[in-house]
């Protein structure tokens, strides 16, 4: 798996549109869609809100329609509304086989300080009797998402942790710790001499727990069945931890025109790294798009 | 619904300002910026003409104590200039003998998104 280079290269145009759907200054809708060329593990992407819907997969190597929509709408008052719910779909990323679809409740969004609360999704099953030991009955399972966000003129810093609840007997072995946590800091600055843009730059961080890693990175029963994994061997993680950095220029063109650019370069931590089904250690990847906005 | 959007337009008439003393133009009229408070910058040029030979300078209308160009005993000008400015701005060509402004043009600033970010779309 050393061999691909990791090198990636991704292209994407997107589409964003933004309007007071339900009542003044109350609602939103938005929507990305673009075409993503990618070799090599960009991990980042699971976190940056592009979903994929995928035409093709090879490996590291894939070509894919991208695409992720979140509607909402809040209650309260101007730069006060202090509940509101939305709705989204996003695929994840070829490593992330999560849930595509999430609802949400905003807790609270006073200011520059938003919280929020994700379901990203709620399974009930009914066990029988396997004779095998697993206990008989229903159990759930419920994944979600706790984020928080601080957004100003120049800033945006969030943080987000992922869990998930299981009721007992969902996993007769033990009950394992689905715990994922991310944050992010970017700061935007303009910068008018070239074309009025704006230059952004930002680092992220990730870490996962070990049964959280394992489900995601690792070779295991329980994930043989995912994408790229045939034919590898067994492989346990005991932490996954990941951080980014990335610079991004966005140039506007008309009253409701962007031209974006990015490039960004991650590294992972050791255990992450030697998985097989990721590609090395380290990985650049740059995007470049046009934005339509209104 | 759709608040944004619901927008009359009324088109009339195009006349330019003070038809009938010349015209004053500049190109481009529009400087956009990714947000709203970001000072834009940008190279734009002034053409004006006149129907009668006059002494004329161009000013900025908010500093008029420093033309940005003069002209004498002309009927036409150009002239380039370096824009800058958070808000659109008014230009004027007038006597540098006297207060009344004869040419107006305006360079517009605008920009993708509003400062107020609270009821805008979330970041995905």
């Amino acid at each position: 798996m050393k061999s691909i280079a990791a090198y990636s290269a991704v292209v994407l145009a997107s589409i964003t549109c933004s309007s007071a759907v339900f009542a003044q200054d109350s609602g939103y809708f938005g929507a990305n869609l673009g075409m993503q060329f990618q070799v090599g593990n960009i991990l980042s992407n699971r976190s940056g809100g592009l979903g994929k819907l995928e035409l093709g997969s090879n490996g590291l190597t894939s070509i894919q329609v991208v695409g992720n929509a979140e509607t909402g709408f809040r209650f309260g008052g101007e730069n006060r509304n202090l509940f509101g719910l939305f709705a989204g779909v996003n695929a994840g990323n070829p490593f992330n086989d999560g849930s595509p679809i999430y609802l949400g409740a905003e807790l609270l969004n006073y200011g520059n300080h938003n919280l929020d609360f994700k379901i990203e999704s709620f399974s009930v099953v009914y066990q029988g009797d396997d004779g095998g030991g697993r206990q008989e009955g229903f159990s759930s399972s419920l994944q979600y998402q706790l984020g928080y966000a601080y957004r100003t003129q120049n800033w945006n810093v969030t943080a987000q942790v992922h869990d998930e609840l299981r009721s007992k007997g969902y996993t007769p072995e033990n009950d394992p710790s689905f715990l994922n946590f991310t944050f992010s800091a970017h700061r935007s600055m303009p910068v008018p001499q070239i074309f009025n843009s704006e230059l952004i730059m930002g680092i992220s961080i990730a870490a996962s727990s070990s049964d959280y890693a394992n489900y995601q990175y690792g070779v295991n029963d329980d994930n043989r069945y995912k994408a790229n994994r045939e034919g590898l061997e067994d492989y346990s993680l005991d932490f996954a931890a990941s951080a980014a950095v990335n610079a991004g220029l966005v140039v506007p063109l008309a009253n409701n025109w962007l031209l974006t650019g990015n490039v960004a370069k991650e590294f992972l931590s050791e255990d992450l790294a030697n998985s097989p089904v990721l590609d090395d250690f380290q990985s650049w990847s740059a995007s470049t798009g046009v934005r339509y906005v209104f | 619904m759709f608040s944004k959007h619901c927008l009359l337009y009324l088109t009339l008439f195009a006349l330019p300002s003070f038809a009938q003393d010349g015209v004053l133009k500049v190109q481009p009229e529009q400087c956009v910026v990714v947000k709203e408070g970001r000072q834009c910058q940008a190279n734009v040029t002034f053409t004006w003409q006149k129907n009668e030979p006059s002494d004329v300078c161009l000013y900025q209308a908010d500093e008029l104590t420093t033309p940005i160009a003069c002209w004498q005993n002309e009927t036409s000008g150009e002239q380039r200039y370096r824009f800058k400015g958070a808000n659109s701005q008014l230009f004027v060509l007038k006597s540098p003998k006297s207060d009344r402004e004869l040419l107006k043009v305006t360079v517009n600033v605008s920009w993708v998104y509003q400062k107020k970010e609270s009821s805008s779309w979330r970041l995905f």
